[in-house]
Protein backbone atom coordinates (compact mmCIF):
# COMPACT_ATOMS: atom_id res chain seq x y z
CA UNK A 1 0.00 0.00 0.00
CA UNK A 2 1.42 3.36 -0.95
CA UNK A 3 0.75 5.71 1.95
CA UNK A 4 0.36 9.43 1.40
CA UNK A 5 3.72 11.18 1.31
CA UNK A 6 5.59 8.04 0.28
CA UNK A 7 7.55 7.85 -2.93
CA UNK A 8 7.88 4.62 -4.84
CA UNK A 9 10.32 3.57 -7.57
CA UNK A 10 11.03 0.27 -9.26
CA UNK A 11 14.36 -0.66 -10.79
CA UNK A 12 16.05 -3.67 -12.27
CA UNK A 13 19.40 -4.85 -10.92
CA UNK A 14 21.98 -4.48 -13.69
CA UNK A 15 25.12 -5.28 -11.79
CA UNK A 16 26.25 -8.62 -13.29
CA UNK A 17 27.16 -9.82 -9.80
CA UNK A 18 23.87 -8.68 -8.32
CA UNK A 19 23.44 -6.69 -5.12
CA UNK A 20 26.54 -8.04 -3.39
CA UNK A 21 28.54 -6.63 -0.53
CA UNK A 22 30.13 -3.65 -2.27
CA UNK A 23 27.03 -2.20 -3.95
CA UNK A 24 24.97 -3.00 -0.85
CA UNK A 25 27.40 -0.96 1.24
CA UNK A 26 27.24 1.93 -1.24
CA UNK A 27 23.44 1.88 -1.35
CA UNK A 28 23.18 1.78 2.44
CA UNK A 29 25.68 4.62 2.83
CA UNK A 30 23.65 6.71 0.41
CA UNK A 31 20.38 5.86 2.16
CA UNK A 32 21.84 6.78 5.55
CA UNK A 33 22.41 10.35 4.34
CA UNK A 34 18.64 10.92 4.15
CA UNK A 35 16.13 11.47 6.91
CA UNK A 36 13.40 9.53 5.12
CA UNK A 37 12.63 5.93 5.98
CA UNK A 38 13.67 3.92 2.95
CA UNK A 39 12.69 0.32 2.26
CA UNK A 40 13.62 -1.99 -0.58
CA UNK A 41 11.53 -4.98 -1.59
CA UNK A 42 12.17 -8.00 -3.77
CA UNK A 43 9.12 -10.22 -4.25
CA UNK A 44 7.67 -10.61 -0.75
CA UNK A 45 10.77 -9.57 1.18
CA UNK A 46 11.20 -5.99 2.42
CA UNK A 47 14.30 -4.67 4.15
CA UNK A 48 15.65 -1.45 5.59
CA UNK A 49 17.74 0.23 2.89
CA UNK A 50 20.04 1.77 5.50
CA UNK A 51 21.34 -1.65 6.52
CA UNK A 52 23.96 -3.10 4.16
CA UNK A 53 23.54 -6.55 5.69
CA UNK A 54 19.77 -6.44 5.29
CA UNK A 55 20.20 -5.53 1.61
CA UNK A 56 22.43 -8.57 1.15
CA UNK A 57 19.69 -10.80 2.49
CA UNK A 58 17.50 -9.85 -0.49
CA UNK A 59 19.71 -12.08 -2.68
CA UNK A 60 19.05 -9.66 -5.55
CA UNK A 61 20.58 -11.38 -8.57
CA UNK A 62 20.98 -9.58 -11.92
CA UNK A 63 17.58 -8.94 -13.44
CA UNK A 64 15.81 -8.72 -10.08
CA UNK A 65 12.98 -6.20 -9.93
CA UNK A 66 13.35 -4.08 -6.81
CA UNK A 67 10.76 -1.73 -5.34
CA UNK A 68 12.02 1.23 -3.37
CA UNK A 69 9.73 3.13 -1.04
CA UNK A 70 10.78 6.26 0.81
CA UNK A 71 8.65 8.22 3.24
CA UNK A 72 8.53 10.17 6.43
CA UNK A 73 10.62 13.22 5.55
CA UNK A 74 10.77 15.90 2.91
CA UNK A 75 13.84 14.33 1.35
CA UNK A 76 11.92 11.15 0.49
CA UNK A 77 11.78 11.95 -3.21
CA UNK A 78 15.49 12.64 -3.53
CA UNK A 79 16.22 9.60 -1.38
CA UNK A 80 14.16 7.34 -3.61
CA UNK A 81 15.82 8.73 -6.75
CA UNK A 82 19.40 8.47 -5.46
CA UNK A 83 18.99 5.00 -3.99
CA UNK A 84 17.22 3.76 -7.10
CA UNK A 85 20.03 4.99 -9.32
CA UNK A 86 22.59 3.11 -7.24
CA UNK A 87 20.54 -0.08 -7.16
CA UNK A 88 20.25 -0.01 -10.95
CA UNK A 89 23.94 0.81 -11.45
CA UNK A 90 25.76 -1.86 -13.48
CA UNK A 91 28.86 -1.36 -11.37
CA UNK A 92 32.48 -1.52 -12.39
CA UNK A 93 32.92 -5.27 -12.61
CA UNK A 94 34.33 -5.79 -9.11
CA UNK B 1 21.12 -22.34 1.64
CA UNK B 2 22.65 -23.98 4.74
CA UNK B 3 26.28 -23.16 5.41
CA UNK B 4 26.98 -26.90 5.32
CA UNK B 5 26.18 -26.87 1.62
CA UNK B 6 29.20 -24.77 0.67
CA UNK B 7 31.51 -25.03 3.68
CA UNK B 8 34.68 -27.10 3.21
CA UNK B 9 34.77 -28.73 6.64
CA UNK B 10 38.34 -29.96 6.21
CA UNK B 11 39.49 -26.37 5.75
CA UNK B 12 37.93 -24.96 8.91
CA UNK B 13 40.52 -23.65 11.37
CA UNK B 14 40.01 -22.75 15.03
CA UNK B 15 42.20 -20.34 16.97
CA UNK B 16 44.62 -19.52 14.16
CA UNK B 17 47.63 -17.60 15.47
CA UNK B 18 47.54 -15.17 12.50
CA UNK B 19 48.46 -11.65 13.52
CA UNK B 20 47.52 -9.71 10.43
CA UNK B 21 44.67 -9.57 7.96
CA UNK B 22 46.99 -10.77 5.23
CA UNK B 23 48.27 -13.79 7.14
CA UNK B 24 44.75 -14.76 8.23
CA UNK B 25 43.60 -14.71 4.61
CA UNK B 26 46.68 -16.64 3.46
CA UNK B 27 46.14 -19.29 6.14
CA UNK B 28 42.52 -19.76 5.11
CA UNK B 29 43.30 -19.97 1.40
CA UNK B 30 46.08 -22.45 2.23
CA UNK B 31 43.58 -24.54 4.17
CA UNK B 32 41.32 -24.69 1.10
CA UNK B 33 44.29 -25.67 -1.08
CA UNK B 34 45.21 -28.41 1.38
CA UNK B 35 41.63 -29.64 1.17
CA UNK B 36 42.14 -30.03 -2.56
CA UNK B 37 39.77 -27.27 -3.65
CA UNK B 38 42.19 -25.82 -6.18
CA UNK B 39 45.72 -26.37 -7.41
CA UNK B 40 48.39 -25.08 -5.00
CA UNK B 41 49.83 -23.01 -7.87
CA UNK B 42 46.70 -20.85 -7.65
CA UNK B 43 47.21 -20.02 -3.98
CA UNK B 44 49.17 -16.79 -4.33
CA UNK B 45 46.85 -15.43 -6.99
CA UNK B 46 43.78 -16.17 -4.90
CA UNK B 47 45.29 -14.49 -1.84
CA UNK B 48 46.12 -11.45 -3.97
CA UNK B 49 42.59 -11.35 -5.34
CA UNK B 50 41.05 -11.51 -1.87
CA UNK B 51 43.30 -8.75 -0.56
CA UNK B 52 42.63 -6.63 -3.67
CA UNK B 53 38.94 -6.95 -2.93
CA UNK B 54 39.58 -5.75 0.64
CA UNK B 55 41.23 -2.65 -0.77
CA UNK B 56 38.01 -1.80 -2.60
CA UNK B 57 36.10 -1.84 0.66
CA UNK B 58 36.37 -3.72 3.93
CA UNK B 59 34.48 -6.95 4.41
CA UNK B 60 34.67 -6.39 8.15
CA UNK B 61 30.97 -6.14 8.87
CA UNK B 62 31.34 -5.38 12.56
CA UNK B 63 31.31 -7.26 15.85
CA UNK B 64 34.60 -8.94 15.02
CA UNK B 65 33.37 -10.65 11.86
CA UNK B 66 34.70 -10.41 8.32
CA UNK B 67 33.67 -12.08 5.08
CA UNK B 68 36.68 -11.79 2.76
CA UNK B 69 35.89 -13.12 -0.71
CA UNK B 70 36.74 -13.13 -4.37
CA UNK B 71 35.65 -14.60 -7.67
CA UNK B 72 38.35 -16.77 -9.22
CA UNK B 73 38.73 -18.98 -12.27
CA UNK B 74 40.32 -21.78 -10.24
CA UNK B 75 36.99 -22.93 -8.77
CA UNK B 76 33.98 -24.29 -10.62
CA UNK B 77 31.65 -24.04 -7.66
CA UNK B 78 31.64 -21.89 -4.57
CA UNK B 79 34.03 -22.99 -1.83
CA UNK B 80 34.14 -21.50 1.61
CA UNK B 81 35.79 -21.91 4.93
CA UNK B 82 35.69 -20.36 8.35
CA UNK B 83 38.43 -19.52 10.79
CA UNK B 84 38.60 -18.06 14.23
CA UNK B 85 41.74 -16.30 15.39
CA UNK B 86 43.54 -16.44 18.73
CA UNK B 87 43.47 -12.67 18.78
CA UNK B 88 41.73 -10.10 16.63
CA UNK B 89 43.36 -8.49 13.62
CA UNK B 90 42.70 -5.14 12.05
CA UNK B 91 40.35 -5.28 9.08
CA UNK B 92 39.40 -1.59 8.91
CA UNK B 93 36.00 -2.93 9.87
CA UNK B 94 32.93 -0.72 9.83
CA UNK B 95 32.99 -0.48 13.63
CA UNK B 96 36.80 -0.33 13.86
CA UNK B 97 36.82 -3.46 16.02
CA UNK B 98 39.44 -6.15 15.43
CA UNK B 99 38.26 -9.24 13.57
CA UNK B 100 38.57 -12.74 14.97
CA UNK B 101 35.87 -14.63 13.07
CA UNK B 102 36.28 -14.92 9.32
CA UNK B 103 34.31 -16.56 6.55
CA UNK B 104 36.24 -16.83 3.28
CA UNK B 105 34.21 -17.30 0.09
CA UNK B 106 35.73 -18.12 -3.29
CA UNK B 107 33.20 -18.12 -6.11
CA UNK B 108 33.42 -19.09 -9.75
CA UNK B 109 33.04 -16.32 -12.29
CA UNK B 110 29.51 -15.59 -13.48
CA UNK B 111 27.58 -17.43 -10.76
CA UNK B 112 26.09 -14.49 -8.85
CA UNK B 113 23.18 -16.34 -7.26
CA UNK B 114 25.43 -18.87 -5.53
CA UNK B 115 27.67 -16.14 -4.15
CA UNK B 116 24.74 -14.04 -2.94
CA UNK B 117 23.09 -17.07 -1.32
CA UNK B 118 26.28 -17.93 0.52
CA UNK B 119 26.72 -14.33 1.68
CA UNK B 120 23.15 -14.32 2.91
CA UNK B 121 23.67 -17.60 4.77
CA UNK B 122 26.73 -16.23 6.53
CA UNK B 123 25.06 -12.91 7.35
CA UNK B 124 22.06 -14.70 8.83
CA UNK B 125 24.23 -17.05 10.88
CA UNK B 126 26.46 -14.35 12.35
CA UNK B 127 23.40 -12.32 13.26
CA UNK B 128 23.07 -14.75 16.15
CA UNK B 129 25.50 -13.41 18.74
CA UNK B 130 25.25 -16.56 20.82
CA UNK B 131 26.22 -18.66 17.83
CA UNK B 132 29.19 -16.44 17.07
CA UNK B 133 30.37 -16.76 20.66
CA UNK B 134 30.18 -20.53 20.36
CA UNK B 135 32.35 -20.30 17.25
CA UNK B 136 34.89 -18.24 19.17
CA UNK B 137 34.86 -20.71 22.05
CA UNK B 138 35.54 -23.75 19.83
CA UNK B 139 38.99 -25.04 20.66
CA UNK B 140 39.46 -27.54 17.84
CA UNK B 141 38.99 -27.45 14.07
CA UNK B 142 36.53 -30.35 14.20
CA UNK B 143 34.48 -28.69 16.92
CA UNK B 144 34.27 -25.45 14.92
CA UNK B 145 33.33 -27.35 11.77
CA UNK B 146 30.57 -29.23 13.56
CA UNK B 147 29.11 -26.02 14.94
CA UNK B 148 29.01 -24.55 11.45
CA UNK B 149 27.46 -27.62 9.88
CA UNK B 150 24.83 -27.83 12.62
CA UNK B 151 24.14 -24.12 12.29
CA UNK B 152 22.66 -21.72 14.82
CA UNK B 153 20.05 -23.19 17.12
CA UNK B 154 16.59 -21.99 16.20
CA UNK B 155 14.62 -22.80 19.33
CA UNK B 156 13.68 -19.78 21.40
CA UNK B 157 14.86 -19.42 24.95
CA UNK B 158 12.25 -20.31 27.56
Amino acid sequence: MVTSGSVRRTVIVHNPAGLHMRPAAAVARCAQSFRAVIRVSLDDKTVDCKSPLALITLIAVPGSLLTIEAEGADDACEAADRVSALLADPGDGH
Amino acid sequence: MPIAQFLVSDAVRARLPAETRESAVRDMVTALAEAGKFHPDELDDIVRAVLRREQLGTTGIGHGIAIPHTRHTSVTSLVATCATLKSGVSFDAVDDKPVDVLFLLISPQDRPREHLQALESVVQAVGDAGFVQMLRDAGADSELAKLLVDGPRTETAS
